[in-house]
């Protein structure tokens, strides 16, 4: 999963990115309005996380836009104005949540959690594909009830594919979700995921569509 | 003192038409009184005259009988006729030939009442006072004399004057009622807004309504009203920075929460000690921004400055340049600083100390490394000039009104700060009523200029006497 952090402090960005690396998510973090802009026109995220008070551009101003060009991607507003009309605005021009600081981190978590499941159509907490379950809130993965061992990687590629079944997911798309641009990008890394996954789980659960990616179905 | 309009009318006007009253009536009882015996007068005059006219005929005879008699002194001792019962206060006598008494008037005497002939005159008879008038026919041989009592007179005057009396003492409190009556009701719309005032909740500050107003009270009421807005800016600018001071503090709060958590979650020792730092460093800036604002609360207009107050700005500039020196010197900046003649300016060193460090360290903020700063002091036009120039990225010329509004931040700025410093310099600069005013340096940074007002110390101004003395003397 791929997240943006829209947050102009040093230290809150500094910490909230950590804190979503820790659970497994991909955290690009950007620190003013118009480079939230030009990056969420330019990249595919999962989520974004926005902060109000910004500078150059606030992001209300930048969740207008976005929501002007057509992108649905859930938007979760961090913010220290707590008034209930800051909160209205904030949810009348396309914010999916709203949080107020300082908030749990926690909290934070359950809650782009959720607004994941809801933007793939889902609403219950848990991924199940025949025998196997995937609970994102405790980031595990149970096969015939036993709870399997696997990478921070491994998982986001295959929740990623159990969230898609039967849509070929391509392998670009499969490492956007993996890597922030910070990351480097190992040219095998989907591969060897998929070949971990494949020695765990069988090898007729993830199906390779050649020169494009990889389906479930 | 303290007094109240409404007794002061009261007591004023009560007071003056109570004189005026007094002085009008006893006006009007003098004139009554002249107006009177000017009547009684006439009227004496007018029996003289009647009686006279009356008599004459009838007394022809008699002076034909008086002429026959002459020879025979006896007859002169003939008794008058009494002819007339009159009026009890007129009395008459008619005299023929000056010494034969014809006529009498019951109470009138035997002798005449007076010898002048056509003018009053006052005698006094028995213990009464008469007014006495004599009149004669054209051949003087008849001569009437009219005499009336005083008493008639006065108890005619006094009459008349304790009905002024009367007239007055109903008149006088009736005054008072009316008057105390319209000075209430002239006074009704100052008690009403009194009333409306002292009826208002802390924060209703609303404008007086200033129709239904007196004119006379119209300029207190517009004052109020003035000071009412301004009290109202007051109030939202308070609540303003209240309501942006806990949202400031909020991104501090959220950062230490979250930094703990992370600390908290990671497995890894150096992610650990990572978000620990920026637990204390989330602290700092707290820190720095609650301290902010305690320097910004405390710069009360009513803690007050006094034009007595010096302050050797080159001394303290030179003080805060070198404790502030090592942090310039640990990000490897060039700080220097120029300051030539002693400089004292009004104001509190305390303040100005706090304005002078915040400029520097704004300056060693956003100084890159390597870079230069430059602190000046110069006379200009009487004023003593403080500038701060630096080498850093400046701030854009549309900027520079914003960046002295409390918690701005400038665009595209990434470097921890509160977004107060300059708010607090601005304060400071307003209280010492000096200019401030941002520009770009030569050194292609930020130059700010700060002009005091230039104090004359105590030993310039003994300098000064001592040099007049030597100059009257060498004049001598």
């Amino acid at each position: 999963m791929r997240l943006l952090l829209v947050e102009d402090n040093q230290n809150l960005g500094k910490g909230i990115h950590a804190g979503l690396s820790q659970v497994g998510y991909a955290v690009d973090w950007v620190k003013d309005g118009e480079t939230a802009q030009s990056v969420l026109n330019s990249e595919e995220y999962d989520l974004a996380l926005l902060d109000i008070g910004l500078p150059q551009k606030s992001g209300l101003e930048v969740l207008d836009e976005l929501r002007l060009r057509g992108k649905d991607l859930p938007v979760l507003i961090l913010t220290a104005r707590d008034t209930v009309n800051d909160r209205i605005i904030g949810l009348d021009k396309g914010a999916d949540d709203y949080m107020v600081k300082p908030f749990d981190l926690d909290e934070l978590n359950a809650r782009i959690r959720a607004l994941l499941r809801r933007s793939v159509g889902r609403t219950s907490p848990i991924i199940t594909y025949d025998d196997i379950e995937i609970n994102p809130a405790s980031h595990t993965i149970k096969k015939d009830g036993k709870i399997m061992d696997l990478s921070n990687r491994g998982f986001a590629i295959l929740q990623t594919l159990l969230e898609n079944v039967g849509r070929v997911m391509s392998r670009s798309q499969l490492e956007q979700s993996l890597y922030s641009w910070k990351d480097d990008i190992d040219s095998n890394a989907v591969e060897v995921h998929i070949h971990h996954i494949r020695k765990k789980f069988g090898n007729e659960l993830i199906r390779t569509i050649r020169g494009i990616g990889y389906i479930v179905d | 003192m303290s007094f109240s309009i409404k007794r002061r009318l009261l007591v004023g006007l009560l007071s003056v038409s109570a004189v005026i009253c007094v002085i009008a009536s006893v006006k009007s009882y003098f004139e009554t009184r002249h107006e009177i015996e000017e009547l009684f007068d006439a009227q004496i005059v007018q029996s003289a005259r009647s009686l006279l006219a009356l008599s004459s005929h009838e007394l022809y005879e008699q002076l034909a009988y008086l002429d026959e008699q002459s020879k025979d002194p006896a007859a002169n001792e003939s008794k008058p006729i009494q002819i007339h019962k009159y009026e009890q206060s007129m009395d008459f006598q008619i005299w023929l030939m000056g010494s034969h008494l014809a006529v009498r008037s019951e109470s009138a005497p035997n002798s005449p009442f007076t010898r002048k002939e056509k003018t009053f005159s006052d005698i006094n008879l028995n213990g009464s006072q008469l007014r006495v008038y004599a009149l004669s026919n054209e051949d003087n041989t008849i001569q009437v004399q009219v005499a009336e009592n005083y008493a008639e007179r006065d108890r005619l005057s006094n009459s008349i004057s304790m009905r002024l009396m009367g007239s007055l003492s109903v008149m006088l409190p009736l005054l008072g009622i009316l008057i105390s009556v319209m000075v209430t009701r002239t006074m009704e719309p100052l008690n009403r807004i009194a009333r409306e005032i002292e009826s208002r909740t802390g924060d209703d500050l609303q404008p007086v309504n200033d129709n239904d107003i007196p004119d006379e009270a119209k300029p207190m009421i517009t004052a109020l009203n003035h000071l009412f807005e301004r009290l109202q800016v007051a109030f939202e600018n308070i609540s303003r920075f209240t309501a942006d001071a806990a949202h400031e503090l909020r991104t501090p709060l959220a950062s230490l929460r979250v930094n703990t958590q992370v600390a908290l979650n990671a497995k890894e020792e150096h992610m650990r000690n990572d978000a620990l730092n920026d637990v204390i460093s989330s602290v700092d800036h707290a820190t720095v921004l609650v301290e902010q604002l305690l320097v910004l609360s405390r710069l009360d207009p009513e803690s007050g400055l006094y034009k007595n107050e010096h302050t050797d700005l080159k001394n303290l500039t030179e003080h805060i340049v070198a404790q502030q020196a090592t942090d310039a010197i640990k990000a490897d900046i060039d700080i220097g600083l120029d300051a030539k003649a002693p400089t004292y300016v009004f104001g509190k060193s305390g303040m100005i100390s706090i304005l002078i460090r915040n400029l520097i360290e704004n300056a060693i903020h956003h100084t890159p490394e390597h870079g230069v700063i430059d602190i000046s002091l110069n006379m200009e036009n009487d004023k003593v000039k403080l500038s701060v120039a630096d080498s850093g990225p400046g701030i854009p010329a549309h900027e520079r009104e914003d960046v002295f509004r409390r918690f701005y931040r400038i665009k595209g700025n990434d470097k921890p700060g509160t977004g107060l410093g300059l708010s607090i310099v601005q304060r400071i600069v307003e209280l010492h009523q000096a200019q401030i005013a941002l520009g770009k340096s030569k050194l292609g940074g930020l130059q700010v200029d700060v002009w005091f007002e230039a104090a004359e110390t105590a030993v310039d101004v003994k300098n000064k006497s001592v040099m007049n003395k030597h100059i009257a003397m060498a004049a001598q």
